[in-house]
């Protein structure tokens, strides 16, 4: 992918949130239609206009910060371009950071005893973790160009930003686990993976 | 291996069977919380409401195949309560009866006062809260502020502050508050507190699993507590200060990390009774996170036994157990949904479910870091057993 795109992306998910960088991603790199995932999921923004034709269900709407996906299915829907699926690492990425942000303000306003948390040495363990991971995705997404991207090594990643969000949640206490915070976000992120990577293995599950 | 003798097998299986008919529930009561107002005769509900009880408070204890339960043990609280979190730990959480409260009035409260709140709570359902923790201090719970004092009639006290994170304080009539009566940790103390009380107000906020719980910001304005309520004054302020809280948290803890099981359990067993023609890999995968969730649950267990034999490492034990189900938890939720691929979560809503809640484990009485603080204590204080 070029690097430019995947900036802004990033660039995107960290200051504007996980709705408007989806739009950028779906703009700039979805070839204008609606991107499906391996099992033929999509989560997309709401559109002014019904989000899709006939041969797709609605399985959730999400509500995040006053916005509205939804998330659908569709067997016959067209699978994500490698563009976009490089993109949506960047994205996510982009959203990890953001939380790392509010992590660091948070802890940084809090105490125990006269301590700021964020000098608590576990916390800064974590911390150091959380941005080493974020290095690592960075470095690996900075050398892919999309038609490189294999689906496991896409899968892997995602697992990797999860991760790292799962380290900065801890960091968040309470407040990363409220519905109206930056714990939604970091949800709804994952439902993004959960949509886009992974293999398809319906066959394999008992109806 | 730490194995449940023939009473808690009977409890153990009651419990299952109430836990699959709050399976079925457990989405309609996500997207609304009240509905647990409609199942409170349903067995599990019903026996929440009347759990923990001491026998001394409670004539009609439930009876099952000649046992007698009162839900106070340290090992029968947490097998019912991973059965019940297998299932669905939101109505679990959601349910009314003495719960955290339970074990605190059991612990601190005087003749008096546990027959004041034990009796209110066999009267009818009733659900009951526990404030600890406050918007600007959460696990330096220590360091809270909200305030008791004495009232300008010298009679009763007047109790001020703010509570963040309180589950079902919203729908409870009564709970209890922890409050600062002076500087110091002999000033803190727990009171019992009622919700009808003028100044009493608790506002739910949405998050993003545990919903049946309604965690809610409670603030406490001039809220009139008798003298009598204010739980231990009958011992000495080192036995009911932060030294009895820290009693109070140690017996609930083991309680929590089986939560922690019940939900990593959900999830494996959802993969199991979901997927078909699993691969050897797959099925090695399996058998590794059955193995995994064992080692927990006899954690678990392990502490559970400290509350039953008054162990002095009841704490630390609780610790090390409660920190490794809040990692279980998420970890096993988030490898499951690996066995349904692309879109698990999507099509699989219990699944998902799982997945959020587990994720709430880790700040429920005590962030994982907290834990492993106390465990370090007892290592280096030499009062965690090694052998
Ligand atoms: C679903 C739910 C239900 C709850 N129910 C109740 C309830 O009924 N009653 C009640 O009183 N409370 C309740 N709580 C609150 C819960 O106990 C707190 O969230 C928890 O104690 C953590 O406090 P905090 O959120 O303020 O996090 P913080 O204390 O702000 O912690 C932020 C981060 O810093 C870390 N940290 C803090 N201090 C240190 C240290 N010294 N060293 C290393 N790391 C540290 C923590 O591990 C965490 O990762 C509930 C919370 C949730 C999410």
């Amino acid at each position: 992918m070029t690097t430019e795109i995947g900036a802004r992306l990033r660039a995107a998910a960290r200051e504007d949130g996980l709705v408007a960088a989806l739009r950028l991603l779906n703009e700039e790199t979805g070839g204008g239609a609606l991107a499906h995932g391996p099992a033929g999921h999509a989560v997309a923004p709401v559109a002014p206009a019904a989000p899709a034709g006939g041969t797709a269900t609605v399985v959730r709407t999400i509500e995040l910060h006053g916005d509205t996906l939804v998330a659908l299915r569709d067997p016959q829907g067209r699978r994500a371009r490698p563009a976009w699926s490089l993109g949506l690492l960047w994205l996510r990425l982009g959203l990890s950071e953001a939380l790392l942000d509010h992590c660091l303000a948070y802890l940084g306003e809090r105490t125990s005893g006269d301590t700021p948390l964020l000098l608590q040495q576990m916390v800064k363990g974590q911390l150091a973790e959380a941005v080493t991971d974020h290095l690592e995705i960075e470095t690996l997404l900075a050398g892919t160009e999309p038609d490189d991207l294999g689906d496991d090594t896409a899968a892997w990643l995602h697992e990797r930003v999860t991760r790292a969000d799962r380290t900065l949640l801890r960091l968040l206490g309470g407040s990363g686990f409220r519905a109206d915070g930056p714990g939604a976000t970091a949800d709804v992120s994952e439902l993004l993976a959960d949509a886009y990577a992974g293999r398809d293995r319906t066959e394999e599950v008992n109806r | 291996m730490i194995e449940l003798d023939d009473r808690l097998l009977v409890l153990r299986r009651y419990a299952r069977e109430w836990g699959a008919d709050l399976a079925g529930l457990a989405l309609d009561l996500e997207r609304s919380p009240e509905l647990v107002h409609k199942h409170l005769d349903l067995p599990g509900v019903s026996f929440l409401s009347r759990t923990p009880i001491p026998a001394e408070y409670n004539p009609h204890p439930l009876v099952l195949d000649g046992h007698r339960f009162y839900g106070v043990g340290g090992l029968e609280r947490v097998t019912f309560c991973e059965e019940f979190a297998a299932a669905d730990v939101g109505m679990l959480l959601a349910a009314p009866g003495p719960s955290l409260s339970g074990v605190f009035v059991a612990l601190l409260g005087d003749e008096r006062q546990k027959e004041w709140f034990f009796g209110r709570l066999l009267e009818r359902p009733t659900w009951t809260f526990f404030a600890l923790t406050e918007p600007e201090r959460g696990s330096d719970a220590g360091s809270l502020r909200s305030a008791l004092r004495p009232a300008p009639d010298g009679e009763t006290l007047l109790l001020d502050g703010a509570k963040r994170f309180i589950g079902n304080a919203a729908r409870a009539d009564l709970g209890v508050v922890f409050a600062r009566t002076r500087p110091g940790p002999l000033g803190v103390v727990a009171a019992l507190v009622e919700t009808a009380q003028p100044g009493f107000r608790a506002t739910p906020f949405p998050t993003v699993g545990l919903r049946g719980n309604q965690v809610s910001q409670v603030t406490l304005d001039g809220v009139e507590v008798p003298a009598g309520r204010v739980l231990g004054r009958h011992l000495s302020p080192t036995r009911r200060g932060l030294a009895g809280a820290v009693r109070g948290f140690n017996r609930l803890r083991p309680g929590v990390a089986a939560l922690g099981v019940g939900i990593a359990r959900g999830a494996y067993e959802y993969v199991l009774a979901n997927r078909r023609s699993l691969t050897a890999g797959e099925r090695a995968d399996l058998d590794a996170m059955g193995r995994g969730i064992e080692g927990v649950r006899q954690l678990v267990r392990r502490a559970a036994l400290a509350i039953d034999h008054d162990d002095p490492a009841l704490g630390y034990l609780a610790s090390a157990a409660k920190a490794r189900a809040a990692r279980l938890a998420e970890e096993v939720t988030l490898r499951a949904t690996g066995f349904f691929g692309a879109g698990a979560r999507l099509e699989h809503p219990l699944l998902d479910k799982f997945v959020r809640d587990a994720r709430g484990v880790e700040y429920m009485e005590g962030t994982r870091n907290i834990q492993r603080l106390n465990v370090f204590q007892g290592l280096t204080q030499g009062r965690l057993p090694r052998g």
